[in-house]
């Protein structure tokens, strides 16, 4: 009996703290985990299939997440908004964000290619050098009908 | 200020704005169209240019890259582009050795212009202005999308980064085909190649310099194209 009544007060523990985690109740714990972040945007003719969540990388290593992709209804691209690691602070203004696929058919990613300018990105600033999503197939629909 | 002054304010100034803002679309699209001419004359020009010296390019080598440092000397933003291909490393080189890079990529460029030259006629596409988009966010930079038409019919987009210098004309600073961006494809090559040397600026800016002089008639005729320059 008592031992019934320890997996129930254990479960409902759980999903007590798992509804109060969805619930965004400790955000502080997020901020905790992944420091402070500043928001940078680019501009893209293609994203595939990158979204929010996504990861943004320079060299290989993580720096930050796509948090937004929408389309800018003037210039029909993609405006990408993504969030940066505050303590990866020096991306130089001529940097160049590029679109690339984890692996050979995996999902895509940001790669910032850094600049060499001696002024930095700062918040809500746009890399203006990008780099769209190569699409295989649009490569192959390009040689088959010959335009 | 009472109800109807506040009236009499917001309309004066809806006035205003509805009388600024035709001038400054006009002045934005003049600006466009002025660029798309520019970019217009200079491509076709290049394109002409090419044609008329094809045959020097195994005949004499130097005069070819003389006419084309004429050519592009001026269109295009070597400087910008180099320190675009050199990205970070940009940062650890020294101004001399930035200048040796500078003048070891527009080499290599004439090279591959001068490759693509003696195997293309002028006659074989069309070239047309697509569009123009000076940045909302920065005056001073543009694109200019391109369409090649070969004559037998493929398509093939082109588009041009442009930059203004504080004085003097547009210039050329990347170009992007078919959704590639050569500016880039250049950096991954420097890139490759600060890895194959062990990170040292200096060896890859020199093996650079060698590939580039390699050329015949290149050295001298990019010299005597800064000579006449100054």
């Amino acid at each position: 009996m008592v031992k019934e009544r320890l997996v129930f007060f254990v479960l409902g523990v759980v999903v007590t703290l798992s509804l109060l985690l969805l619930s965004g109740v400790f955000p502080e714990m997020e901020s905790a985990d992944s420091g402070g972040t500043y928001q940078v945007f680019a501009e893209f003719s293609d994203v595939g299939t990158l979204k929010p969540g996504s990861r943004v990388a320079m060299a290989g290593v993580t720096i930050g997440k796509v948090t937004r992709v929408e389309l800018d209804t003037d210039s029909y691209r993609a405006r990408v908004a993504m969030e940066v690691r505050e303590d990866v602070d020096r991306i130089a203004i001529d940097s160049s964000a590029v679109i690339r696929t984890a692996g050979l058919m995996g999902e895509h990613y940001i790669e910032i290619s850094p600049g060499g300018h001696p002024d930095s990105i700062s918040d809500n600033d746009y890399i203006e050098d990008t780099q769209s999503a190569i699409s295989i197939e649009a490569l192959i629909l390009r040689r088959i009908t010959g335009g | 200020m009472t109800n109807h002054s506040y009236h009499r304010a917001a309309h004066f100034l809806a006035l205003i704005a509805l009388l600024v803002l035709p001038f400054q679309i006009v002045a934005a699209s003049s600006e466009e169209e002025a660029l798309r001419e520019y970019v217009e004359d200079n491509t076709l020009d290049l394109v002409d240019r090419l044609g008329k010296i094809q045959d020097l390019y195994s005949e004499d080598r130097e005069a070819f890259y003389e006419e084309m440092d004429q050519a592009l000397g001026e269109f295009v933003a070597f400087r910008r582009v180099a320190a675009r291909v050199m990205g970070k490393y940009a940062r650890q080189a020294s101004g001399e050795q930035r200048d040796q890079f500078v003048e070891a990529f527009r080499r290599s460029l004439y090279d591959a212009y001068g490759g693509a030259a003696v195997s293309i006629n002028s006659s074989d596409f069309d070239l047309a202005v697509e569009s123009v988009e000076i940045n909302p966010r920065h005056d001073d930079r543009a694109t200019v999308n391109l369409r090649i038409t070969t004559d037998t019919g493929e398509r093939y987009g082109v588009a041009y980064s442009m930059y203004r210098p504080e004085e003097g004309n547009w210039q050329m600073e990347n170009v992007i085909v078919e959704g590639i961006n050569i500016g880039l494809a250049f950096r991954d090559r420097f890139e490759q190649q600060m890895q194959a040397q062990d990170g040292d600026v200096a060896a890859v800016i020199d093996q650079w310099s060698a590939e580039a002089a390699d050329i015949d008639g290149l050295e001298d005729a990019v010299k005597d194209g800064e000579a006449s320059d100054q």
